[in-house]
């Protein structure tokens, strides 16, 4: 059985208990207007190029059937032409080009992931299953769990909640922990910033607290796009109904650091949005009123 | 090469030559007014500061007892037989301690010694040497004490008067730096009207009337001739300072000891004090930690500064509230404690050096990294230096230097007619090997030229074996006296080795010819292989086992080499790695190299780590990669060097992930620890505003400094260090 990823992530110290290895799969359902991963999106492998780091220098027109150089000397690549061969990634002397995303065994993977074994021991860490959205590959995703388990391997996944009952009670077996998140509440606002309605969110999240699933609720935090008074109220409220079902919420303010990658993976930039750090504290304190642990990421 | 038939040096003589206590006390003056160019400054703690104001002008480094030149002159006086000729060996000493090529050769050196220096290929010898007497026995039983110890011993080895009749000499300079303080806090008293600084002076009044013949009483009187003692010898590494001085710390008033614990540390700081070592274990394995091990990382929080080096010792019993204590202190940014591991160290002491547990137990470590045994060696310091990725660049040359001539690389075959991997690597090894000899060789005649001319009657009293054997410190009187060689250039060797592999005798993009051209000409007309090389994933330190096995392989071998090599001063040699200030020079002397490394780049491996700018998988995978190494053969210092990034380092994540990093590496066999807590953002910026970040410290592989002081290749190098962020 097989996974497409885009990155096998070492010393991921905020991603779970302890130190973890991340891997981060290809393929999301959702459209989230900050996608701060947005080379997770496509459920292939797409070339990542940096303009940036690009020279003009001309060497990949020789192979390279995508790309062409303007008169005034900048190059460009044309994603439609491109066959994903790859030598881009090894000719370019600059490193402008990345494979982003490819397919492996489970074993393989599970090597990688088991380098680490004596760090999950001293620090109770283990996998997480990252994304993209896990759920769009279930079947691995569970198979991946289940040998990981059998290694005494720990299993988070990070999760959208969008996806079939199944795989969420699948990985429940298995004893996987979920830090699952909660986008927003107003079902025609979230269908706006992330292309689909809460329903099957909502319905996967209360069915796994049913059954007392382990539940880390992640709070992406946009201002402006679902940080308003009202936003906040219903957040609140939501998670006060659910609240013996918790462990922990943890606010994920909103950073740029994934803007620029937009670019690189060829989708458009979507306008500036303020950095969400400086309204954590405040944030943190009305849905602290739920009568949950609120955390935010990063401190 | 130039013989004297003059066997002593003007040092011991200095004070044999003291006939009268009026010529002692010039002597004290000299000493005083030359270590280390500043007079005795104890002032932060007594409010004394002693100036040596009558000596003449000179040269002089406290740690190796030299005599400055024109001090040895006014000596040489009463030795008029010997007159010219101690001049001489004091300008000899000079051009030792000053690395001055041009006198080298005509004193220590063979023309081949001294083409490897000048290569970059290996050095030895022309460090002085740092050392761990027991400063404190001079607080614990008193010069009178001393003497005692020192006549008992004369009685059972006869023949010997010349060296006890120096070390009993420098005994009683010690009494006459008390009778000094002591006038000059009575005259400082009577014009002083501040309670504090009276109060201050007073004691040191007090300290003297008894010390420093006599024991001291408590935390404060022993910190004051800990400091005289730790001064006059030159300031060197305080060793274990937390076992020594607890007898005194848990028998004083609160609030005395930490006013002196206080003033001693900006006594340290100011003088730049080297290593300072704290908990540890004893043979069966019980912590040692105390609640002056708590202070000291508590005080080296409070300061920041970067001196002294801070050495922690762990083992399996180690408090989890020290390790906190630790990243508490690491986290201000001042690169202290490094992490030692005595599971290893002990292990590397006892198994290949054959020092029982009860004195591996006692390892301390001096200077930048050095292992030493506290007060019972003369090993810990660098003898000698090492390039392996020059030695790998040799191989590719069959043994041809840079400027095209022969002789200092071994002719091991010219590569285009190799035909594996092996073979390649097989002549790799052998130059190695022919470097770490030279290596060897440097330092031991050094070590002759150390034994024979520079003796040091002050060190000897309190290093134990001396006294016993009636043999002086610098000749084999001190209990163990094994030696160290620094290796440099792990990661650079081991990724050029690794690149061949992979590209010449695997893949066969490229056959050896066109490499070796590529080489030559600097990459000139070698863009693509260049960027192939610089590019390649196979470097060491991503938990790569394809190029860290090429790396342990060769470092393993290497280190059971040295084992098999003795020192003139009576021991075993052994390897260890913790690059310092030279670094950079090494990398400088390096050719163009197969792992995307031009020639003129001062670029070399951290440590035991990485190339720098190589190591893209996280802390895991360095730790991992570093762990393929068999830490228990190096038994002079095996650095690995963590950079962080400081708001990883300071979130919850990183606080908790610290003590795992730590467990988890030394459970895996690491010997010791450094880390480096800083923003890139920081170190290019106080590249441009120097001014601004004046307390700006970073780890440099075997020490820390402060950023704007170290050259700007060094600069450069540590901003490579990958820093670890996501």
């Amino acid at each position: 059985m097989e996974l497409t990823y885009f990155n096998i992530q070492k010393f991921c110290i905020h991603d779970g208990p302890g130190i973890r290895t991340a891997v981060f799969l290809k393929g999301c359902p959702l459209d989230c207007l900050w996608c701060h991963n947005p080379e997770s999106k496509s459920c292939v492998p797409e070339i990542m190029f940096y303009k940036h780091k690009c020279s003009s220098c001309g060497r990949c027109l020789e192979f390279c059937p995508a790309r062409t150089i303007t008169d005034k000397g900048e190059l460009i690549y044309d994603r439609s032409k491109c066959e994903l061969c790859g030598k881009c990634t090894e000719k370019c002397y600059n490193t402008a080009n990345s494979l982003c995303g490819k397919t492996d065994d489970l074993d393989f993977i599970l090597k990688e992931v088991k380098k680490d074994v004596p760090f999950y021991k001293t620090s109770g860490g283990g996998m997480t299953v990252s994304g993209g959205e896990p759920a769009m590959q279930s079947k691995a995703v569970i198979e991946l769990v289940r040998m990981a388990k059998e290694e005494g391997i720990e299993s988070v996944i990070e999760t959208s909640g969008f996806g079939e009952r199944e795989f969420f009670m699948s990985l429940h077996e298995l004893g996987a922990t979920f830090f699952f998140d909660i986008k927003g509440i107003d079902r025609e606002k979230h269908k706006i910033n992330t292309g689909v309605y809460t329903d099957v969110i909502h319905k996967n999240l209360d069915a796994l607290i049913a059954v007392g699933a382990k539940i880390v609720l992640r709070l992406p935090m946009i201002p402006g796009k679902n940080d308003s008074e009202e936003d906040l109220v219903l957040l609140r409220d939501f998670i006060a109904e659910r609240k013996d079902g918790i462990m922990y919420a943890e606010i994920m303010p909103y950073h740029e650091l994934g803007r620029d990658k937009n670019t690189a993976v060829g989708r458009d930039v979507y306008d500036p949005i303020p950095a969400g750090k400086e309204f954590a504290p405040k944030w943190r304190e009305l849905l602290s009123e739920s009568g949950v642990e609120i955390r935010v990421s990063g401190e | 090469m130039h013989e004297f038939k003059t066997k002593q040096l003007p040092f011991a003589r200095a004070f044999l030559s003291c006939e009268s206590d009026n010529m002692l006390e010039r002597v004290v003056a000299g000493i005083l007014a030359s270590a280390r160019e500043t007079p005795i400054k104890i002032n932060k703690i007594t409010g004394i500061c002693d100036g040596g104001v009558e000596a003449p002008s000179g040269y002089f480094y406290g740690t190796g007892a030299f005599c400055p030149v024109d001090w040895t002159t006014e000596v040489a006086k009463n030795y008029p037989d010997d007159e010219a000729e101690m001049i001489e060996i004091a300008k000899m000493m000079e051009s030792l301690l000053r690395h001055d090529d041009s006198q080298l050769d005509k004193y220590v050196y063979t023309p081949l010694m001294l083409r490897a220096r000048r290569e970059g290929l290996a050095c030895g010898g022309n460090w002085v040497g740092h050392a761990v007497p027991n400063f404190i026995d001079i607080a614990d039983m008193g010069t009178v004490g001393l003497r005692e110890k020192i006549e008992r011993f004369r009685a059972l080895n006869p023949g010997k008067d010349t060296f006890y009749d120096a070390c009993s000499r420098v005994t009683e300079a010690y009494d006459i730096l008390g009778k000094r303080f002591t006038a000059l806090a009575t005259e400082m008293l009577a014009d002083e009207s501040d309670p504090e600084a009276r109060e201050n002076l007073q004691r040191v009044i007090d300290t003297f009337d008894h010390a420093p013949e006599y024991p001291c009483r408590d935390f404060a009187e022993a910190v004051i001739v800990f400091a005289v003692a730790f001064s006059f010898d030159g300031i060197d590494s305080p060793g274990w300072f937390d076992q020594y001085m607890y007898r005194y710390w848990k028998n004083t008033d609160p609030d005395l000891r930490m006013k002196y614990l206080d003033g001693l540390w900006e006594f340290f700081h100011e003088t730049r004090a080297w290593n300072l070592t704290i908990s540890g274990s004893d043979e069966n394995w019980n912590d040692l930690t105390n609640d002056l091990s708590y202070a000291i990382l508590e005080i080296t929080k409070k300061k920041k500064y970067q001196t002294p080096n801070l050495t922690m010792r762990c083992h399996r019993n180690t408090p989890v509230a020290l390790l906190e204590a630790a990243y508490e202190a690491v986290s201000t940014g001042c690169g202290l404690p490094a992490i030692y591991n005595d599971e290893i160290v002990c292990c590397a002491l006892e198994e290949h050096l054959g020092i029982p547990p009860k004195d591996s137990h006692k390892y301390v470590m001096n200077g930048c990294n050095q292992i030493d045994i506290q007060g019972k060696s003369h090993m810990g310091l660098n003898d000698g230096e090492m390039s392996v990725a020059k030695a790998v660049e040799f191989a590719l040359t069959n043994g041809v230097s840079t400027d095209g001539k022969e002789g200092l690389g071994l002719k091991t075959g010219d590569p285009r007619e190799f035909t594996s991997f092996d073979e390649l690597y097989s002549a790799a090894t052998k130059q190695i090997e022919h470097a770490a000899a030279i290596a060897c060789d440097m330092s031991n005649a050094c070590q002759k030229v150390y034994a024979e001319y520079a003796q040091n009657p002050m060190r000897s009293p309190l290093i134990e074996g001396c006294l016993e054997k009636g043999i002086d410190y610098k000749c084999g009187g001190p209990v163990y006296n094994h030696g160290q060689i620094l290796i440099e250039g792990i990661a650079n060797a081991a990724d050029s080795l690794a690149a061949i592999k992979k590209h010449v005798f695997e893949e066969k993009r490229y056959t050896m010819a066109e490499v070796l051209d590529a080489l030559e000409k600097n990459y000139e007309g070698y863009d693509e292989m260049y960027h192939t090389f610089k590019n390649s994933p196979l470097k060491f330190g991503n938990d790569i086992e394809y190029v860290d096995s090429i790396a342990a392989d060769m470092i393993d071998r290497l280190n059971r080499y040295f084992l098999t090599v003795d020192t003139y001063r009576g021991g075993k040699y052994s390897g260890g790695c913790s690059p310092f200030t030279n670094a950079p020079s090494y990398g400088s002397a390096l050719g163009a190299l197969p792992n995307g490394k031009k020639r003129g780049e001062s670029t070399i491996a951290d440590s035991i780590g990485a190339t720098p700018g190589c190591d893209t998988n996280g802390p895991t995978a360095l730790i991992n990669s570093c762990l393929s190494f068999d830490h228990s053969l190096a038994g002079s210092g095996f650095i690995l060097n963590l950079k962080f990034d400081r708001d990883i380092f300071l979130s919850e994540g990183g606080k908790s992930a610290f003590i795992p990093l730590v467990k988890r590496y030394f459970e895996g066999g690491g010997q010791m620890l450094t880390f480096t807590v800083v923003s890139e953002a920081e170190l290019r910026d106080a590249q441009i505003n120097p001014e601004a970040h004046k307390d700006l410290i970073v780890r440099v592989g075997g020490y820390s400094d402060y950023f704007i002081n170290i050259s700007k290749s060094l600069q450069e190098n540590v901003i490579a260090r990958t820093g670890i962020k996501f």
